[in-house]
């Protein structure tokens, strides 16, 4: 038997009974390649991470200056991004402006275009970001220390995210980037700052540790969490003492992780946790706003600031922005109503 | 190929409600046309107008016509796969098995048995690599014909409009799937 004839009306007919099916198939393609070529035409080109950033000997890493440029943040939308002549973002420089923000991706501004981050939304004070993403609150100290007398009579704000600034005081890298960071001291009875290991070259010695994980250990009493908190304190007093001496006003405030601003997250993280039946959402506030008492530095929690729909919903760790917006009358308050050497509630 | 699934990010959002706008307006257009209505344009921008309508109230409309989109096709590829299939095993494969096979089943007992000739084949991995890359490949068609080809088998032909259908709606990601390279014996 000849096998043609079966091949041809096999192939004829599945092609016929499938037309309706190729039909509407290619009419979403064709939607979908409308829409695709139309968004390359109209999203402004972008230049990769990496290429925003440069080694600093003391950071580790630090962004370009003078970038006016665009960036794809992970899982979000591209961003532009203006630098000032020595990185930080924003056009305002440190002597220009009344508030210095020291952080880390939220005092950046990452995931926003810089024109409408918390520091450029108030005309009327002039806020200066000195951040960067990854940062962690051994950063925040080296860049007080770098700018010394140019913090004289400002204020201060120094902002901490609750996810992993607690641990990562305490690693010595960022992913690839090499960080300073705290270590015991020889007699093991503080901390120092350790950053001889700081170069260009990729660290690549530590596993990479859970983020969600050791924020819930922070969430918890152990011995983990009194390390990391013991390790804030020292952060916090070498702060105050670079402020005092310049004749800064030093606040902390405090930037929470969006699961801990829901009972869900707070259930999730429980679970984590190594004491669920101790867990606290509100402990790593509570911890550093004793030590803020203790060293009188006025305190901001977050947790009594910003609100679930604050974050974006997606990408899931950054301020959108009515989350910047949050910030920057955060700001307006604290400097028009300086706030007291108590821990202040500010909803 | 252009993904179907598009991200939420801004210039896709403008980009979606753009296209899906001018379609809807354009249709409203076509049908007032045919209607033989005086004003069709009127109707046309009256249509436009009320697709962007509740996008005015909350921005997060627009994000929502995104994800909208992204479930909708999804759902629609997937039904539109089962019903390739379908129509695949009920129509193609009876018609296919009339066809026969270019390999020699040499039966115990049958005239050709008679010779108790091996029916061990020499393992062709150029063939078999060919044939797996068949329908992966952009150059799938090709790939195919070239398989048909050479082992004479072109009845593989008769699996073009199935399998350029299949790829015209990409390949569904199942998540909970064991990886592909996984070895099992259910």
């Amino acid at each position: 038997m000849s096998r043609l004839p079966f091949t041809v009306a096999a192939g004829f007919l599945s092609a016929v009974a499938l037309l309706p099916i190729i039909t509407v198939a290619l009419m979403v393609r064709g939607i979908a390649l409308a829409v695709s070529s139309l968004a390359r035409a109209i999203e402004p080109s972008y230049v990769p991470w990496r290429d925003l950033m440069t080694y600093d000997p003391v950071l580790g890493w630090k962004p370009r200056p003078n970038l006016d440029a665009n960036y794809y943040a992970d899982n979000d939308d591209v961003f532009q991004l203006v630098t000032d002549t020595e990185g930080w973002p924003g056009r305002c420089s440190v002597e220009q402006a009344d508030v210095i923000a020291i952080g880390d991706s939220f005092t950046f501004g990452y995931g926003i275009d810089s024109e409408r981050a918390f520091f450029s939304l108030d005309s009327s004070i002039r806020v200066k970001p000195v951040g960067a993403p990854g940062y962690s609150m051994v950063h925040g100290i080296r860049i007080m220390e770098q700018l010394g007398g140019r913090l004289r009579g400002k204020r201060v704000l120094w902002m901490v995210y609750l996810e992993n600034d607690l641990q990562d005081n305490l690693v010595p890298n960022m992913r690839q980037y090499r960080a300073p960071f705290l270590r015991s001291s020889a007699d093991r009875t503080s901390w120092e700052i350790a950053s001889e290991h700081i170069s260009p070259e990729p660290w690549t010695a530590s596993q990479t540790i859970s983020r969600h994980a050791m924020l819930a250990v922070f969430c918890v009493p152990g011995p983990i969490a009194d390390r990391a908190y013991s390790a804030c304190e020292w952060l916090l007093h070498r702060a105050r003492a670079i402020c005092v001496e310049q004749d800064a006003e030093l606040a902390v405030v405090s930037v929470p992780h969006r699961m801990l601003l829901s009972d869900k997250g707070c259930s999730l993280l429980a679970t984590l946790s190594p004491a669920p039946e101790d867990f606290d959402p509100s402990r790593p506030d509570q911890r550093l706003g004793a030590v803020c008492n203790r060293l009188k530095i006025p305190f901001v929690a977050g947790r009594e600031v910003f609100n679930y729909a604050d974050y974006k919903d997606r990408e899931g760790i950054h301020w959108n922005g009515r989350g910047h917006r949050r910030m920057a009358a955060l700001i307006a308050r604290v400097v028009r109503h300086p706030l007291g050497t108590h821990n202040a509630r500010m909803r | 190929m252009v993904q179907v699934a598009l991200p939420h990010r801004r210039a896709y959002v403008i980009s979606f409600w753009f296209v899906l706008t001018s379609l809807m307006a354009m249709g409203a257009l076509a049908a007032g046309l045919a209607a033989g209505l005086s004003a069709a344009w009127v109707w046309a921008l009256g249509v436009a107008f009320l697709f962007l309508l509740p996008g005015l109230f909350t921005a997060r409309y627009f994000n929502l016509g995104i994800s909208a989109w992204n479930r909708a096709t999804s759902l629609i590829f997937r039904v539109l796969r089962k019903a390739a299939m379908r129509l695949c095993f009920y129509i193609i494969f009876p018609l296919i098995q009339h066809s026969g096979t270019s390999m020699g089943l040499e039966l115990p007992g049958s005239a050709q048995g008679a010779a108790e000739k091996s029916n061990w084949h020499i393992h062709n991995e150029a063939a078999r690599r060919a044939m797996k890359d068949a329908v992966r490949g952009e150059a799938w068609f090709s790939d195919l014909f070239r398989h048909g080809r050479t082992t004479g088998n072109w009845w593989l032909l008769s699996l073009v409009p199935l399998i350029f259908t299949l790829t015209l709606m990409g390949e569904e990601v199942q998540e909970t799937a064991p990886p592909t390279s996984t070895y099992t014996l259910y």
